[in-house]
């Protein structure tokens, strides 16, 4: 996929016990370019002998020698936990360029209302966008409903509430707290609301902030089914489907897919320059399959978002589910993402990249 | 030898008479630009509507349950009667009245009666509504005939900074503000009236005294005309007591004055120390034209308007009167009303264009230069 470049910790920033924000510094001759803020890098680290990876939003939009983002500790989540716990400055470690299809052209001659749904750790690509957006397209506003269990979890408060105050024509957020029990109260001066975000907060929402500029956009991330409970909220309000955007965040559970397979397969695979044999059940994803034997793949959404899972196709034939990375000619060339393939050929070869 | 800047005409005399220019206009002006539709505030809950004549175009916007605002073309896509009816709420679908055909809020053509039996080849996927476009700016709804419009805020790219710090949609409309106005004469004689700052010291010598004329700055934006004055010395020096109504309160004290653009093709602006209005020019025939009128003011009790009203009502007793005083209380030039004023000097301008001996003189350099420049731009707006 994308080539790794090389980069140095310089800073980094706990908020309470929940999260890091990573400063990194990259060789000023390679700078990052996200040209579409939303987007997020692949890290390479090594933990114990072991190299792990995983993708994150970056907060920077445009290009830069210090590329930023949040990592939100998960429980037992090695990488994220080994960021908060051991990760010093001066350390290196290893970056892709930006990747993904999450993400936003800020344009200043636009004249558009953006509306964001975000829950948990879903704030850090929009994160990044709406700073984008609020810094480079001015003529803009910009909503936000952002779920979070409690007030303790919520990833950039202070950021976002001075923004409200910084822009106050432009942007505007309410909260949604699901383990709250206060019903509805404010934080930060804004509302917050008890719940996850539903239909009535969402009517509550446009009523509230109706849009002003008529090209109106709506995006979504959060875990679990909150992207398609959203966009079944949206569309039952009359918008409409293709101006939905969508990105899973999941780092923990995986997402089942919706396709069948043809039977049970035979599965040969090249990982660290080994081969090894398994059995894929019907239906199960090739990574699923070989989490559960306990073999450590690299993966990261489990979505066909960040592309992690990606591998090389031998022998055989998969069906895939969602891909928001490879492109067509990639496919063509026989790759696929693991986390959303089925086989649908009694046998199978695949060989991850290094 | 008269100087070239002053020559006048620059459109054709026929062009304020004739059906052949009126239907020009319609196609190349009224059809390719942003029209004002009304205020936000007109269409407020999901399923409430509104109709605007664009020219020979009559588009309807309706908000979603997503707020959001659609705009499409009033013609039912079965034989093409209007659909909806000035303004109103229809919260599910759009039925057109005739045969019950129903279109989505999306425009998409939903069920047609009998179907089976009628209509059995008819893909209803073709059959939607005409797409026009919509937007806001300014606290106002404009819309475009066409689908795929330039963006508004490229058609208004740069007016705003000759705009009054006015902000209308803070503000409240009051009913005394809402007027309709038939008038016998062409849209653009009502237009070069509306942008004529020679005729203010003139025809409005007693109505509009409360401005210093001698002070005025216009000038164009694109298309677009804009003109500001500031008020007379002793009005502004007795602001507090002599504004008729409760001062905008977000109005810094040394931009005060008389913000007056005339948006292209026709809507007119008068931003006040004290109130806001539009002045929307809608041609009808070629010799009639509709003006609409809608006002706003501060958002201030009855009480604050009853106080500010006394205040000032002695001082306005005095200051505004007739031109000429006239016995018969109908004589729009006794009446001390400025839009009856402009309305008889645009009728009486009609009035002669037929005539043998009907020509322009001469035109004022500096002060009837708008004039010529919002001639110019119509010429060059009708293709040769
Ligand atoms: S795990 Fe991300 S694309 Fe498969
Ligand atoms: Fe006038």
């Amino acid at each position: 996929m994308s080539q790794m470049q090389n980069a140095q910790v310089v800073k980094l920033q706990k908020h309470g016990k929940y999260a890091t924000t990573v400063t990194l510094k990259v060789d000023a001759t390679e700078p990052i370019i996200n040209k579409k803020s939303g987007q997020f890098i692949n890290i390479e680290l090594d933990i114990d002998g072991k190299s792990y990876s995983r993708s994150y939003s970056l907060h920077n939009a445009h290009k830069t020698i210090y590329p930023q983002f949040t990592v939100k500790r998960v429980k037992d989540g090695v990488v994220s936990n080994y960021i908060f716990e051991h990760l010093k400055e001066g350390d290196k470690i290893r970056i892709s360029n930006p990747n993904g299809k999450f993400f936003i052209n800020s344009d200043a001659n636009k004249y558009r209302t953006h509306y964001f749904f975000a829950a948990g750790s879903g704030i850090t690509p929009i994160f990044c966008m709406i700073n984008d957006l609020l810094e480079n397209e001015p003529h803009s506003a910009v909503y936000l409903f952002y779920g979070n269990q409690d007030t303790k979890q919520i990833l950039f408060k202070d950021e976002l509430t001075n923004n409200v105050e910084k822009y106050p024509n432009r942007f505007y957020m309410a909260h949604a707290l699901s383990s709250s029990f206060w019903g509805a109260s404010k934080v930060g001066g804004l509302p917050a609301f008890t719940g996850i975000i539903d239909k009535k907060k969402v009517k509550w929402l446009f009523e509230n902030c109706p849009p002003v500029a008529q090209e109106v956009v709506y995006y979504v991330c959060g875990p679990g089914t909150m992207n398609t409970d959203i966009s079944n909220i949206l569309q039952e309000l009359d918008v409409p489907e293709s101006l939905i955007k969508m990105e899973s965040y999941n780092p923990t559970s995986s997402v089942p897919v919706s396709s069948n397979g043809n039977g049970e397969a035979k599965l040969l695979y090249t990982l660290d320059d080994e081969r090894w044999e398994t059995v894929v059940p019907s239906g199960k994803t090739l990574l699923q399959t070989l989490k559960d034997d306990g073999i450590n793949v690299p993966h990261s959404c489990q979505a066909g978002i960040c592309g992690m899972c990606a591998a090389q196709l031998k022998k055989g034939t998969v069906k895939m589910g969602n891909n928001f990375v490879l492109t067509d000619d990639e496919i063509a060339d026989g790759k696929i993402l693991c986390c959303q393939s089925v086989a649908t050929s009694p046998e199978l070869e695949i060989e991850f990249d290094d | 030898m008269r100087n070239k800047e002053i020559r006048m005409p620059i459109l054709p005399v026929e062009a304020y008479y004739s059906q052949e220019w009126f239907d020009l206009e319609q196609e190349h002006i009224f059809g390719k630009t942003w029209h004002f539709a009304g205020f936000t505030e007109d269409i407020n809950e999901p399923g409430d509507y509104i109709t605007a004549q664009v020219g020979s175009d009559n588009i309807l916007v309706i908000k979603g349950n997503d707020h959001k605002l659609r705009a499409f073309h009033n013609v039912c896509r079965h034989r093409g009667t209007q659909l909806l009816r000035a303004e109103g709420n229809e919260r599910k679908a759009i039925t057109c009245p005739y045969h019950d055909w129903t279109y989505s809020i999306e425009g998409d053509l939903l069920s047609i009666p009998n179907q089976e039996t009628e209509f059995p080849n008819l893909n209803c996927k073709n059959m939607g509504l005409h797409k026009a476009s919509v937007d806001i700016w300014r606290g106002m709804i404009f819309v475009h005939p066409e689908p795929q419009a330039p963006s508004i805020l490229q058609w208004f790219n740069g007016v705003e900074e000759y705009l009054g710090p006015h902000r209308p949609e803070e503000l409240i409309e009051y009913e005394e503000g809402m007027t309709e106005h038939t008038i016998n004469s062409n849209w653009k004689i009502v237009a070069e009236n509306y942008i004529d700052g020679y005729h203010l010291s003139h025809l409005h010598s007693n109505t509009l005294n409360m401005y210093d004329h001698s002070k005025q700055e216009s000038g164009f934006v694109g298309p677009h005309y804009v003109f500001y004055e500031p008020l007379e010395k002793e009005y502004l020096d007795n602001l507090e007591n002599y504004a008729p109504y409760p001062l905008i309160d977000h109005i810094p004290r040394e931009q005060v004055g008389a913000y007056v653009p005339l948006l292209f093709p026709n809507l007119g602006l008068g931003e006040g120390e004290c109130d806001w209005s539009i002045f929307l020019i809608i041609p009808i025939a070629p010799d009639k034209t509709k003006v609409i009128t809608r006002s706003k003011v501060m958002n201030a009790s009855s009480l604050n308007f009853a106080k500010q009203g006394l205040l000032s009502n002695a001082y306005w007793n005095k200051k505004i009167s007739g031109k000429y005083f006239g016995k018969n209380s109908d004589d729009p030039m006794a009446s001390g009303d400025f839009m009856a004023e402009d309305i008889f000097a645009c009728e009486q301008q009609q009035k002669s264009l037929k005539s043998s001996r009907f020509f322009v003189g001469a035109t004022a350099i500096n002060l009837e230069a708008s004039v010529r420049q919002f001639q110019q731009i119509i010429r060059d707006y009708i293709p040769k």
